[in-house]
């Protein structure tokens, strides 16, 4: 018996390890209940009746300074921006503070700044002075060694940071050679005794001294940067190798942020050494706008547009204390310009957005909660700012809300498109799945049928939207998601010429009797300059694939019919890519593009760097007849105004009218809070979250669409004026293109890579056209099959 | 009397013991593999939510499905192909084993090594031998013949068997060691006695005496057959070429559109074939036995 008693017990407790290995952690509920528990709350504390743009300052002892737009007035804080009390600014009656962009505020309570003049009839700028206003208004210049020289020199240099440092210190950091046509090596040249750093000398050979003049001509900007003593306006050290985003100090030390979101420090003594510094932060290399600051608690704060993190001293990994998503600092359209710590652990933002500038703070809460029942969960695949906007919008109406963003492909992490999507489907099965879904590159269709979705008609009012727009996702009385932007491929150019080309076959035709693109030198000062009426192509791309998206986007619908490749269609889309190829050559070039290509520019939002499309850039620069692209937002509105007379259609595509649907959200049929969804959805058809200027395509909704236009007509109004032109109404013919909208594009990636890969190959002469379709046909094959019921 | 009993309870005290020491195991099997079969089979019938029942209806649009016939079709080409070559292969390779003692158990550890190499290395190594600029292509191009693209044509066919080959034939062939060990060695002894020769002695004494074995190393190799999808998967994506688009692809792709129905359907249907293979394999030596 007590051997049979033994055994017995070891098998019951090898089951109990067993079993007790497969479980024992915490229930999501559980976790969200125990982080419920304290929270930042939000507060405006704006001066006064607000402004477009503040600057801000904490001043040694404490206290807030800021100043509005033009410098026109003060505003003092010493209850932590509570109450402010409000005197005349130093560019009250000075209009040149109208276009002071830097300042510092000095620890006697002065304040430096950049003055710099207007720019001449040419457009070229004046030097900048840097001056110093002291509490009773006395100016007086400032001597910077390095910049004070280059001024004296004529150059056209402006300052790009300034930020006082304790102990008397200044981060000064300056470009210089922009604009001034310099044609001569005194104008381009670096003075003799500078210490700054610069693009290395051209070695000089016999019978080279000519070239060597060229060479030295500068038509980029030399950025300078460095650590300066106040008093004397010596360079303590050189910082112009170290690229900063953004940097803060406290008593000891300079901190810098790198566009990669690497950290390095400085002694502000010891002639500002180097030291190591331990962390970086997580960086969006497109994001220009962040905050950083030392805490009095010596934290390290970053704040972007995703989140405000705090890395602590010694540690290599940085720990979120509060998601964008939740806050209108992480609204995509706002711009951080500064962010200050208090001393009792509050943070300070100064924001900048399409509104105007707001300063906000956020203190901590112990007590304050959100009700597990309040919190939606949003998922998405990618990081999508429309919906991110939805976000701000709707936890600024609903403060007892609170919202949990997954992105599935983040920045960490191998996963790929499929591996997420699976992931989530097995939490939909389970039931676990998130409220929201962003179904981008999901297989939206799938879900809806498959009863994944909950029905939105006469739950969401989508009266609002343009009909063209809503009925595509109508079927048998049921609607399981909509779009919140769309995004039409259009065509640009004068009015007769569109005339000319109203549909791709006598489009193509008149690409093919134009002229082809000459290949540019990317670093000639001519890369954007006007062609001559016989030089000028018709049409002209960057990349094959900017091709195949405005082609795809244009003519999906019609490629796939009934679940088959239409055979008639695909060959128009095969030869129209091998036409548009072949005059731009893009083939050649590979996946990269052509080398005279690919230009950045700074987004909608303001904050972040975005590509811009080879096509409507030619044309805006004269340097073709048409444009032809995919139109993302309202931007679009100043490609027309830069080049008169331009109007636009409707891409005339293979499948005319088709468009482009973006930011599809549905609502998860097992959610067990379709009321908040609901709502949620709701607010992004509002006017709020629909007249955001955030990308992601043109607004659904009618009185978005209005909201927006008017903004842009405004800001295009306020361009015009500092031009001294007219303004000129954007002449964007919304009603006509929203007349023409047809099928929607819903098919997935995979079919249209498989469609690029072969209209590649085709282009670059590998297979033929018969070679090409029939790879396309083989290659769809299994996965139209695997569709078919 | 004592005796009757015994028989009457076959299995004894020790049988009990044993069950209880299996029980972890088996719940672990239950709990993983039965249950979720279970499962699946039930969703079989019922829409992707579970809410609707459709009968048959799944099962017959799965029948009725192109890409389920083509994934099928190519699956038994894949398995009748690569099992008869395995089995064959891995056989040699154990004769050759015990022909070269005791330095075969180098070449025993050579051929055991390709079970160990994770599937991403294996990945990448197919990738430099095989891309459309990879090694091979090198070669043939440096010796006067054109490049083939592996990947892209039905030679992609014969690289996968190739790649099931070389990772199987170490295991199957540490089976068929075992195999060849458990034939005593008197009837080989008998056998010279009575004058036969090498193939004769293979035919009636080595064959029969690995007859048992021959059916666990055919039923492990079906089953491992499936397992080459990973490096499929990996180099190709979810839509390689059409000779290589195996039934793993198309269950992968409807997880991923959320098909669930027709895919509990057409793995239920797999399942079922492949339990009737293993029977009948089973059947069929328990006779010859």
């Amino acid at each position: 018996m007590k051997k049979r008693t033994k055994i017995i017990a070891a098998a019951l407790l090898a089951c109990f390890v067993f079993l007790s290995a497969c479980g024992g952690q915490p229930s999501q509920e559980e976790g969200q209940q125990a982080d419920a528990k304290g929270r930042y709350i939000e507060k405006d504390i704006t001066p006064g009746e607000g402004s477009a743009r503040f600057a801000l300052f904490r001043a040694a002892d404490g206290t807030l300074v800021c100043f509005d737009e033009g410098y026109k007035n003060r505003y003092e804080s010493r209850d932590g921006g509570e109450s402010w009390e409000k005197t005349p600014g130093p560019g009250a009656g000075d209009e040149r503070f109208e276009r002071v962009w830097n300042t510092a505020l000095l620890e006697d309570g002065s304040l430096l700044a950049e003055l710099q003049g207007e720019p001449d009839e040419n457009g070229a700028v004046p030097p900048s002075e840097i001056v110093k206003i002291s509490p009773d208004g006395t100016v007086e210049p400032v001597v910077i060694e390095g910049f004070s020289d280059l001024v004296a020199e004529g150059q056209s240099v402006f300052v790009t940071a300034m930020q006082a440092l304790p102990g008397g210190k200044l981060l000064l950091g300056y470009d210089y050679g922009y604009g001034g046509g310099a044609s001569s090596e005194e104008d381009a040249s670096l003075p003799s005794d500078s210490t700054a750093a610069s693009e290395p000398q051209a070695s000089t050979e016999p019978g080279q001294e000519e070239s060597q003049e060229e060479e030295e001509i500068h038509y980029g900007g030399n950025p300078q940067a460095g650590l300066y003593d106040l008093a004397t306006g010596k360079r303590l050290a050189d910082l112009s190798e170290e690229m900063e985003l953004a940097a803060t100090a406290d008593e000891e030390t300079l901190y810098l942020l790198g566009y990669d979101g690497s950290l390095s420090a400085r002694k502000l003594e010891e002639a500002g050494t180097a030291i190591n510094v331990d962390g970086s932060f997580p960086l969006d290399e497109m994001t220009m706008r962040v905050g950083l600051c030392k805490g009095p608690d010596g934290q390290l704060y970053f704040a972007d547009n995703k989140a405000l993190l705090g890395l602590e001293e010694g540690s290599a990994a940085p720990e979120e204390k509060m998601d964008g998503a939740s806050y209108s600092f992480g609204a995509p359209n706002t711009a951080i310009e500064k962010l200050v710590v208090l001393e009792d652990g509050s943070f300070l933002m100064n924001l900048t957005g399409p509104d105007g500038a707001h300063l906000v703070k956020y203190t901590w809460d112990p007590d304050a909660q959100i009700d597990p029942a309040n919190t939606l969960s949003v998922w998405m695949l990618r990081d999508n700012p429309v919906l991110r906007a939805s976000i701000s919008t709707f936890v600024s109406k609903h403060p007892e809300a609170a919202v949990d963003v997954e992105v599935a492909l983040g920045e960490e992490g191998g996963m790929t498109a499929e591996d997420a999507i699976k992931a989530l489907n097995t939490r939909m099965l389970a039931g676990e799945g998130p409220d929201i879904l962003l179904l981008d590159g999901c297989p939206a269709a799938q879900y809806a049928n498959n009863g994944m979705l909950a029905n939105l008609q006469g739950a969401v009012d989508t009266s609002a939207m343009e009909e063209g727009l809503r009925s595509s996702f109508e079927a048998e009385g049921e609607t399981h998601f909509l779009p919140m932007r769309w995004q039409p491929p259009v065509l640009l150019g004068q009015q007769e010429d569109l005339e000319n080309a109203d549909n791709l076959n006598a489009l193509l035709d008149l690409v093919r009797q134009g002229s082809a693109r000459p290949l540019l030198d990317a670093e000639s000062e001519d890369i954007f300059s006007e062609l001559s009426e016989g030089e000028r192509p018709v049409l002209s791309f960057d990349s094959l694939r900017e091709v195949h998206e405005l082609l795809w986007n244009s003519g999906a619908p019609a490629l796939i019919k009934e679940n088959k490749i239409q055979k008639e269609v695909l060959r128009s889309y095969l030869e129209a890519m091998k036409t548009l190829s072949d005059k731009d050559d893009l083939a050649s070039f590979g996946e990269e593009g052509r080398p005279d290509g690919g230009l950045m520019g700074m987004s909608t939002n303001g904050a972040d760097m975005v590509s811009i499309k080879g096509s409507p850039l030619r044309y805006v620069t004269g340097q073709a007849e048409y444009a032809a692209f995919t139109a993302e937002d309202t931007q679009i509105l100043f490609f027309m105004d830069e080049a008169p007379g331009t109007k636009a259609a409707l891409f005339p595509g293979l499948a005319p009218g088709s468009w482009l649907p973006s930011c599809l959200l549905g609502i998860n049929a097992d959610s067990s809070k379709q009321e908040l969804a609901t709502a949620f959805l709701q607010n992004a058809l509002d006017l709020e979250s629909q007249s955001k200027r955030v990308g992601g395509g043109f607004p659904v909704t009618g009185e978005g669409l209005q909201q927006q236009m008017e903004d842009i007509t405004q800001m295009m109004a306020d361009f015009a004026s500092e031009r001294d032109e007219e303004p000129k109404p954007p002449a964007f013919d919304f009603d006509a293109v929203l007349a023409g909208v047809g099928a929607p594009v819903l098919e997935g990636e995979a079919l249209k890579e498989i469609l690029y890969e072969a209209a590649k190959a085709y282009c670059e002469g590998s297979l033929d056209l018969t070679q090409a379709m029939a790879q396309v046909e083989k290659e769809t094959a299994g996965a139209l099959a695997e569709r078919q019921n | 009397m004592r005796q009757e009993r015994k028989r009457k309870q076959p299995y004894g005290r020790e049988g009990r013991v044993a069950a209880w020491f299996l029980l972890p195991s088996l719940a672990g099997t239950l709990l993983f593999f039965l249950l979720p079969f279970i499962d699946t089979v039930r969703r079989s019938f019922f829409s992707a939510k579970g809410t609707r029942f459709e009968g048959l209806s799944l099962y017959r649009s799965v029948l009725q499905n192109d890409a389920f016939q083509l994934a099928s079709a190519n699956t038994a080409k894949f398995i009748a192909v690569c099992i008869p070559l395995l089995l064959l292969a891995s056989l040699l390779a154990a004769f050759l084993m015990r022909a070269i003692r005791p330095a075969g158990r180098w070449f025993k550890t050579g051929l055991l090594l390709p079970m160990a190499v994770p599937v991403a290395s294996v990945v990448v190594v197919w990738k430099v031998l095989f891309h459309e600029k990879g090694l091979i292509n090198a070669f043939l191009l440096e010796n006067g013949f054109s490049a083939v693209d592996f990947m892209g044509t039905d030679a992609a066919f014969w690289v996968l068997i190739l790649t099931y080959l070389w990772k199987n034939i170490g295991y199957d062939m540490i089976l068929w060691l075992v195999g060849l060990d458990g034939i005593p060695h008197r009837q080989y002894e008998a056998a010279a006695v009575d004058g036969a020769g090498v193939w004769r002695t293979f035919l009636h004494v080595t064959l029969p005496g690995l007859m048992p074995t021959f059916g666990l190393v055919a039923i492990l190799s079906l089953l491992n057959s499936f397992k080459v999808f990973r490096e499929a998967y990996l180099v190709a994506g979810p839509y390689p070429h059409e000779s290589i688009y195996l039934l793993q692809h198309l269950f992968n792709n409807w997880f991923v559109n959320l098909d669930i129905g027709r895919l509990c359907a057409a793995a239920t249907i797999l399942c079922t074939v492949l339990l009737c293979i293993i029977l009948a394999i089973q059947r069929y030596f328990k006779e010859e036995d």
